[in-house]
């Protein structure tokens, strides 16, 4: 509570300063360190970056254009609204939650058990709504019965594997609505978390009556048969992370969306506020055991409060800031010090998104689709179209990405193996042609060389080519190009080096 | 069942053999004990590693701790192997005949039942923390014994995703993973579509690009991604690369690692490590028998025991088993009592096998009882187990390898089963 008015009193005094109060507080920072904050980022360069963050795709080259193209003064403000407020930021950030909650890693006992194609729809009318965060979080944790008619208890079923206990279920929730990482009390009293193993199973055992009858079922007896593997534990009775016991009489479902959501702490706040920041900047506001940022994390998380917990609101206060929107040209120690604009790796979705379009991977999804319509095998759950989009972005991780990355973690694709993958691998360079993709419409769009190869840098890194660049790569084409018609084996190597650039991979 | 020889009889041998002279065996006589209470001599032999390892935890019961006719027995049979003493499953019939190269740890055991934290100690011999992502032990392994050629990642993972990647090591350490065991090869070999002086062309062009960006963004992501880059540049572009085409291997070879995906691997394995690579881990499996235990862990069987036996036989005859260690792993075992489904749940006592790179064959530490459910003898955790690996390739355990965030050693606390050497 200390906590939470300290908050709101920065908060009044930042909102006093500017109207954005993460202006205010690095303002504030920065006349104390002698910083400078970098330039604003150009038109282009800005709306790359809010492209890929709020609706996880990058601009087309026309868009590109016509934005760069506006001279009003407000095409920030008004590109920010559409796209908070687009079907197409709800659908990026169903898949986004989705692999949160559930990760896309989903196998074929995933489908039996759960039924991802109503959750994903579920997930996404939440966004496109704005419903309130601290409603989606009750209703993860404490909605019971039918996986249609309630959708938010796939969360539960996709995590009731073939554990007996349902560890991994506390464990992702603990981390996600309450701020915590408890995996490692399991095994021994944890150093940093300051948690012992009796918290820990005290805890667990809110989910320990959860049970996949094909609809999620609170089963009665809470304590079920004692576990041999817990040793002297065997007997802990439900506690939240903060000792609080539920209220007798309540279902330990509702007791602990109710516990989560009146920590004192914040937690479940603090940790969305902390994901979405991430989310934008690439690093964490206030990680714990190292300097940065609390009190402002603590103002933001007030101010998520104050305003009914709408995650829109949270992000277009980030987005419509000077600090998320300056030039990302700069060295790390200013970027650490948010003097300068945010460059991350772009995430898997983002990345799955992005080259969907680009190698037409539509085209393939759409054949699929309507394979297993026509199917007489295919169980009724895949012909659900988001059951259907489940899978693609399954299939194109497979084809696109190495397995096993962890969700929360932007990073797989700076690796040696993506390196080798998107320079070398025969499926993926074999989509790097001119009859196919972007490179294709390109190529039947524009005629003269100089407008191909201005055409592919912008719809790739979304801007046109410096004077230099459009000199290079036009001696390229002259010096790679046979006489024969149709040889576009030098525009083939220039899509290769944009989609291998840096420029390209990283969201700048 | 018979164990191993004493502790004492291998003690004096391994400080014999590390004098070697008759003036070193007196002084052995006299100083042995203390000197070797220690347990810290590293012997060093092997050069190289690959581990065997088994997704998803294999039951120990019907592999290589079995319990014929007895309840927690499942309906498998014991058979001989060509180690005296040594009897395994009978789904395992080609290892069996290999079984003289290797020994086996029937009692290797933690506290911890969950797939995660436990796949990621036995690829780190760290429990997990919030606060520090520790190296892959074959990040570790290359990093401590070195790079023998720049053409080649160090170490490899093939067939899945390791939970570990380099951690606290510099960047270029981490494992380079290829996780499609139908085609690992898929990445790094030249294509039709690009072959390699078209590959040279796009790299030069490339080249231009980056650096411009790079200047702009004084940045360790971009540093990291453009050595990345550079990394697999070298490895695509150089000779060495040929060592991923097991095409290059006789048919009569590639039919004795069984020329199926997972042999192929296993093949592709040996050619890495005889062109230079240190350490290579091979997954496959979904060992997660939670069900239909006997008929999935059969087929299973079948399906690995051809490539592992043919890998002891082809290193041994190729004489490189002696620097070459290799290990039959997983992250835990399973029940030895069969649940309702037919299948067998988590269990923390297993068994791991061992060899070349300096263990002595046909061994067997620690015994299990008669159902499989208590350890009779000889426990030895996964820090031992560590201790033993690294004692074998002559890491020094109590090495810092970094100071930030905290000094980490190579492996914290564990003592080599010197019974193995």
């Amino acid at each position: 509570m200390v906590r939470l008015l300290a908050g709101l009193l920065l908060l009044a005094s930042l909102q006093e300063a500017t109207s954005n109060p993460i202006d205010a507080y690095f303002a504030r920072a920065w006349s104390g360190d002698k910083l400078t904050a970098a330039a604003p980022a150009g038109d282009y360069e800005f709306f790359r970056r809010v492209s890929l963050d709020l609706v996880g795709r990058l601009p087309s080259a026309d868009e590109a254009r016509a934005f760069a193209g506006d001279k009003h003064a407000d095409r920030r403000a008004k590109l920010i609204e559409r796209l908070l407020n687009s079907e197409e930021s709800a659908e990026f950030l169903a898949d986004l939650w989705l692999d949160i909650l559930v990760d896309h890693e989903v196998t074929q006992q995933d489908f039996a058990r759960s039924d991802l194609g109503p959750f994903r729809q579920w997930l996404r009318a939440r966004f496109y709504d704005d419903t309130p965060y601290h409603e989606i979080v009750r209703a993860l944790l404490s909605d019971r019965g039918s996986r249609r008619e309630k959708p938010a208890v796939n969360y539960s079923l996709k995590h009731l594997g073939a554990e007996q206990v349902p560890v991994k279920l506390a464990v992702v929730s603990a981390r996600l609505f309450s701020n915590r990482n408890i995996s490692c009390a399991q095994c021994h009293d944890h150093p940093f978390e300051r948690m012992t193993q009796e918290e820990f199973w005290g805890y667990v055992e809110f989910f320990r009556p959860l049970q996949n009858r094909g609809d999620l079922v609170e089963a009665g007896a809470r304590y079920g048969a004692k576990r041999e593997d817990l040793g002297e534990l065997q007997d802990v009775s439900a506690r939240h992370l903060d000792g609080r016991e539920p209220e007798s009489g309540k279902r330990l479902g509702a007791a602990l969306a109710d516990l989560t959501l009146s920590a004192k702490d914040h937690g479940s706040s603090r940790a969305i506020v902390e994901r979405l920041w991430r989310h934008f900047f690439g690093r964490r506001l206030a990680p714990p055991k190292s300097k940065g940022h609390p009190a402002l994390l603590d103002a933001l998380v007030a101010d998520f409060e104050k305003h009914g917990q709408s995650l829109r609101r949270l992000m277009r206060t980030i987005v419509t800031s000077q600090t998320y929107q300056m030039t990302s040209a700069g060295s790390e120690s200013s970027r650490d010090a948010y003097a300068a604009g945010p460059l991350k790796l772009m995430g898997a979705v983002q990345f799955i998104n992005v080259f969907t379009d680009i190698f037409n991977l539509h085209e393939m999804h759409q054949e699929m689709y309507k394979k297993v319509q026509d199917s007489t095998v295919a169980g009724q759950q895949f012909k659900d179209p988001q059951v259907m989009r489940i899978l693609f972005f399954r299939w194109s991780q497979e084809l696109l990405l190495p397995r096993g990355r962890d969700p929360e973690v932007v990073d797989a694709t700076g690796t040696v193996r993506m390196a080798m993958k998107f320079m070398n691998n025969k499926r993926t360079t074999g989509m790097m042609i001119a009859q196919w993709g972007l490179l294709a419409r390109v190529i039947s769009k524009r005629s003269k060389p100089a407008d191909r190869v201005e055409e592919l840098f912008l719809s790739l890194i979304s801007r046109p080519p410096t004077g230099e660049e459009r000199r290079e790569m036009l001696d390229y084409i002259t010096k790679h190009s046979s006489q024969v018609v149709g040889d576009y084996k030098a525009y083939e190597d220039i899509f290769w080096v944009l989609v291998n650039m840096s420029e390209f991979m990283f969201n700048h | 069942m018979k164990t191993v020889k004493t502790c004492e009889c291998s003690r004096r041998g391994l400080l014999r053999m590390a004098l070697g002279t008759a003036v070193g065996a007196a002084l052995a006589e006299q100083f042995a004990l203390p000197l070797l209470g220690q347990e810290k001599t590293a012997t060093g032999k092997a050069k190289r590693c690959v581990m065997i390892w088994l997704m998803g935890a294999p039951s120990q019961i019907d592999t290589l701790d079995p319990k014929p006719g007895t309840e927690t027995g499942g309906p498998f049979g014991d058979i001989e192997t060509t180690a005296r003493g040594i009897r395994i499953s009978e789904n395992l019939p080609l290892l069996a005949k290999q079984m003289k190269h290797m020994s086996l740890i029937r009692t290797v055991n933690s506290r911890d039942p969950n797939h995660d934290t436990a796949q990621y100690t036995l690829h780190t011999s760290y429990r997990k923390a919030a606060d520090v992502e520790h190296p892959h032990v074959g990040s570790v392994v290359s990093n401590e014994l070195g790079e023998t050629t720049p053409d080649l990642p160090m170490t490899v993972v093939l067939g899945g995703a390791p939970p570990a990647g380099g951690g606290y090591l510099a960047a270029e350490r981490g494992p380079i993973v290829f996780d499609r065991i139908a085609a690992p090869a898929e990445d790094v070999l030249p294509s039709t579509n690009n072959p390699r002086e078209r590959l040279q062309r796009r790299w030069e062009l490339l080249k231009a690009s980056e650096e411009r960006f790079a200047k702009d963004h004084e940045d360790k992501k971009v540093e990291d991604r453009r050595r990345a880059y550079e990394k697999a540049y070298q490895v695509l572009t150089s000779d060495r690369v040929k060592a991923f085409d097991v095409k290059r291997e006789s048919d009569d070879m590639r039919r004795l690692y069984g020329d199926t995906d997972f042999g192929n691997a296993v093949l592709m394995s040996r050619r890495l490590l005889e062109a230079g690579t240190r350490f290579v881990e091979v997954m496959y499996g979904d060992w997660d028998t939670h069900n239909d235990n006997h008929n999935r862990v059969k087929k299973l069987c079948g399906e690995i025991d051809r490539p592992v036996a043919a890998l002891l036989q082809d290193l041994a005859q190729k004489k490189l088993l002696d620097e070459t260690l290799v290990l039959w792993f997983g992250e835990f075992g399973r029940t030895p009592r069969i649940n309702a489904a037919n299948g067998r749940d988590h269990w923390t006592t297993w068994t791991v096998g061992l060899a070349g790179g300096g263990i002595q064959p046909g061994r067997v530490i620690g015994e299990t009882d008669e159902l499989g459910m208590a350890i009779k003898s000889r426990p030895v955790n996964t820090a031992d187990l560590f201790a033993t690996m690294y004692q074998c390739l002559g890491i020094e355990t109590e090495k810092k390898l970094v100071t930030v965030p905290r000094p980490m050693k190579v492996l914290e606390g564990g003592k080599a089963v010197g019974e193995l050497f």
